[in-house]
């Protein structure tokens, strides 16, 4: 149709166009006046918690250094009625179980306990409960972790079955909460978790661990049998965190595993828990295995320092893999105390790279 | 019906279509962003990034700096980035070939001296003058490296082979980090456990008129200048909605290069950055999303949404358009370095829908919308408009673009909500309902001057003079 008739036809699309403008005018009127209402609304809101918090700080402190009267032997701290007001309102009470679960993060001790108390107290126990029912993901997650922080182990049950949850976030929160509230005996699910553990996961969960290590090593032996390779990997991980020589024979036999990543980190971890057979171990694997594994291996030689690895590593030097060529070079001056002359012996001592790295070794030693 | 009558029709319906197809778009990535935002939202709400950064098994990140020039900021620049919370840390900077006194900036504020460090040279660069590392134990993490000039590219380069990390961090040297920034974009890399993280991105935000004290953002304002603010708006449509909606569907193609974390692995695998072209940022991420589709390896590159990066936008005219000449060159360079992808469904969303896009809606739209303008001129010349449905097709058009800056306003303020206060609110959405007669023409105007020189075969940055942040030293 020529543009011009098709412009003399356009009636009904003017039309269409009209009003597609006042949606569009409406759309903007909206949106801009629930921009504006917000604003006013949050301004309002926040104004509204820093006076609520202000009033709180108080009970907060109150609860901390917190001493029955002599004679008493009850432990109830005494909460104003203004505040029962507050909780019945769910922002404020989401506000207040922030604050407290806040503070509940940096103390530890009698005050802790206290603020555990006052916990109860508010009857928030409760209400986090009820928030690890909701449907919400990250309702459900932020439940079950003000739980854990609060110590509140007679909910441990309930919070146990989510350790294999669908959600990553709640799956996180509530293994993270069974070893808070247990430590080593909260690690328990990872016989049964049927999801891959990330590195973020491992990371938390490891956190929540205690400093000294467990006294029982029999359930490592086996996650680290798990067809679960991140099982696998968080039991290596517990063995290197824990210096566990008891286990280094088991460790060792991840070497062999079918999981190439796996058999990397063997050979990384195997560097924390050495004995005089580590080396041989790792050397027996060496050209077959990938170049991350080499490096690591090479690595885990250099923490070693054995002299009987020399003449292996001596070798190493002359590998086409630069990465591979510094690694050894490195290994080598931690294995003996005149490394930087052995290496200076290698026929390609005079020769990029090898003169650039003795040159390296000779400043860092001079310094 | 003549064939002019014929052509003119094909014409206008085209148009007709591809605009429909562009707003659809924009209204799924306006509906397909929030989502996302609110998942990342709610996710942060979990995350105690205190514990990432003392832990000793985080993973280890080094930040590639490139500085050119620097010399009037480089020091504190390097301060700020120095102050960054994580354990498992390695500053780069790399001094490429600078004609000023950089380099001995920060010889002088860091008690440097010239090591004979061993370089693996995985990717060609040019030559590598000097290593410096401080006698301060302080600075232990800081390395700088000084080269022969040879782009940003090759300094990136040098700083990949340097990196003693598995992680890099690519940013500009004057931008300003925020303190947790590393530890918000390593977590990425650490929770997916299904597929490989590559690469993550982050937000760059407008720093005009912020307060900077002592390389730190203290105190977060809109920019005074009409220029830095409707680029500020710019930034919220394209960080907050686009790259959102982008990543959710894991076809994010572009990280920007002021700021962006990698797979060193990975980089190097694929070949590191491109040196022949001034969208090396792009090109990076698309090289690298070719080489796991090639291979078929699961892979997905990630997106933060939270205000990390602060950098200083243009605030004229001649700089901001040396700026989108140079995007607009990187572009079509990208598109046309990888055009194997287009519609190629051996590469999955990548060559069905991430290049076409990119292709139709962000290489084409200039050319379209010029082409249009020029048209509608033409047609008034002749007294050819139907001026009646000319004002109403143009006021449904604009009133469209208000709505989607509406939007991108509340979706800021409903997030992260940089900007407090109720006047800044309005200024922005005041700024908004300017772009298009004071901002719009002009970036359409770059981008047809930035196919123009690429014709004409014209390479380079083009120099950016920058004005310094409101530096408040305590």
């Amino acid at each position: 149709m020529p543009i011009n008739d098709l412009l003399d036809t356009l009636n009904w699309k003017s039309e269409l166009l009209s009003t597609i403008i006042w949606c569009l005018l409406a759309g903007i009127g909206f949106v801009v006046s629930y921009l504006l209402i917000y604003q006013t609304s949050r301004k309002r809101e926040v104004a509204r918690k820093d006076e609520i918090n202000r009033k709180f700080q108080l009970l907060v402190e109150k609860a901390l250094f917190f001493e029955p009267e002599e004679g008493e032997t009850g432990n109830e701290i005494i909460i104003p009625p203004k505040f029962e007001k507050f909780m019945r309102k769910e922002v404020y009470r989401d506000f207040l179980l922030q604050q407290i679960v806040d503070t509940r993060k940096y103390i530890s001790g009698i005050a802790a306990d206290h603020l555990e108390e006052l916990y109860l107290q508010l009857n928030l126990h409760n209400y986090s409960l009820k928030k690890m029912n909701s449907r919400k993901w990250y309702i459900k997650a932020q439940g079950i972790q003000e739980l854990a922080l609060m110590n509140q182990t007679q909910f441990a049950e309930a919070i146990q079955p989510y350790t294999n949850h669908k959600n990553s976030y709640v799956r996180l929160e509530a293994q993270a909460a069974m070893v808070r509230l247990f430590q080593f005996k909260g690690l328990d699910f990872l016989g049964a978790t049927s999801y891959t553990m990330s590195d973020w996961e491992q990371m938390k969960v490891m956190e929540q661990l205690p400093k000294k290590p467990p006294q029982e090593t029999a359930a490592i032996k086996e996650w680290l049998q798990s067809t679960n390779q991140s099982v696998v990997l968080f039991a290596m991980r517990l063995i290197y965190n824990y210096r566990l020589y008891q286990l280094h024979d088991e460790l060792a036999a991840c070497l062999s595993h079918p999981v190439q990543f796996i058999r990397e980190k063997g050979a990384k971890f195997l560097g924390n828990i050495y004995n005089e057979t580590t080396s041989a171990l790792i050397i027996r694997r060496f050209n077959l295995e990938s170049k991350r594994y080499q490096l690591e291996a090479l690595n885990t030689l250099c923490l070693i320092g054995d002299e009987k690895n020399i003449p292996f590593l001596y070798q190493k030097l002359s590998d086409t893999d630069y990465d591979i060529k510094l690694a050894a070079a490195k290994a080598i001056l931690e294995s003996i105390e005149d490394g930087r002359a052995l290496i200076a012996q290698h026929p390609a001592a005079g020769t990029y790279p090898l003169n650039s790295i003795l040159a390296e070794f000779k400043a860092e030693q001079a310094a | 019906m003549s064939w002019q009558d014929i052509l003119a029709d094909i014409f206008t319906y085209s148009v007709l279509a591809y605009s429909l197809v562009l707003i659809a778009s924009y209204i799924f990535i306006g509906i397909y962003s929030i989502g996302e935002t609110k998942k990342y939202i709610h996710k942060n709400s979990f995350v105690d990034y205190r514990m990432l950064a003392a832990f000793d098994y985080a993973p280890s990140v080094s930040i590639l700096a490139p500085a050119y020039n620097e010399g009037a900021t480089v020091a504190e620049n390097v301060r700020s980035l120095l102050s960054i919370h994580y354990s498992n840390l390695e500053l780069v900077v790399i001094n490429d070939g600078s004609k000023d006194d950089s380099l001995q900036k920060l010889i002088a504020a860091y008690d440097l001296e010239r090591k004979p460090l061993f370089v693996n040279p995985r990717i060609p660069t040019k030559n590598i003058r000097g290593i410096y590392k401080s006698r301060n134990p302080v600075y232990r993490k800081l390395v700088v490296v000084d080269k022969e000039n040879g782009g940003k590219a090759d300094a990136l380069n040098v700083g990949i082979n340097v990196a003693k990390n598995d992680y890099i961090i690519c940013i500009d040297v004057d931008c300003i980090l925020e303190q947790d920034a590393v530890l918000k974009m390593m977590k990425p890399f650490m929770e997916n456990a299904e597929k490989k993280v590559i690469a993550s991105g982050g937000v760059v935000r407008i720093a005009n008129s912020c307060v900077v004290e002592n390389g730190r953002l203290v105190k977060v304002n809109l920019p005074k200048q009409f220029l830095p603010r409707v680029q500020t708006l710019e930034y919220i449509r394209a960080f907050l909605l686009g790259r959102m909606a982008w990543a959710r569907l894991n076809g994010l193609l572009l990280i920007s290069g002021a700021f962006g974390a990698f797979d060193k692995d990975v980089v190097i695998k694929a070949g590191g950055y491109n040196i022949n072209t001034v969208g090396e940022d792009m090109e990076l991420v698309v090289r690298m999303r070719r080489y796991m589709e090639e291979r078929k390896i699961p892979y997905v590159v990630t997106y933060i949404p939270d205000p990390l990066c602060w950098t200083e936008a243009p605030a004229s005219y001649k700089i901001l358009g040396r700026q989108r000449n140079r995007w607009t060159r990187g572009t079509i360079e990208t598109l046309k370095l990888h055009k194997r992808l287009f519609f190629n469904p051996q590469y999955g969303l990548l060559g069905l829908l991430s290049y076409p896009y990119w292709f139709f809606f962000e290489f084409m739209a200039p050319l379209i919308e010029f082409c249009g303008m020029l048209i509608f001129l033409i047609f008034a010349i002749f007294g050819l408009i139907n001026w009646p449905f000319f004002l109403l097709l143009f006021g449904a058009v604009v009133l469209f673009g208000y709505l989607f800056s509406t939007f991108a306003v509340l979706m800021e303020v409903l997030t992260f909500n940089q900007y407090k206060r109720r006047r800044d609110t309005l200024r922005l959405l005041l700024t908004a309902y300017m772009e298009p007669f004071f901002f719009h023409p002009f970036v359409v105007w770059s981008a047809i001057m930035g196919n123009r020189d690429l014709i004409l075969k014209k390479k380079g940055w083009g120099e950016m003079v920058r004005q310094g942040f409101a530096v408040n030293k305590s």
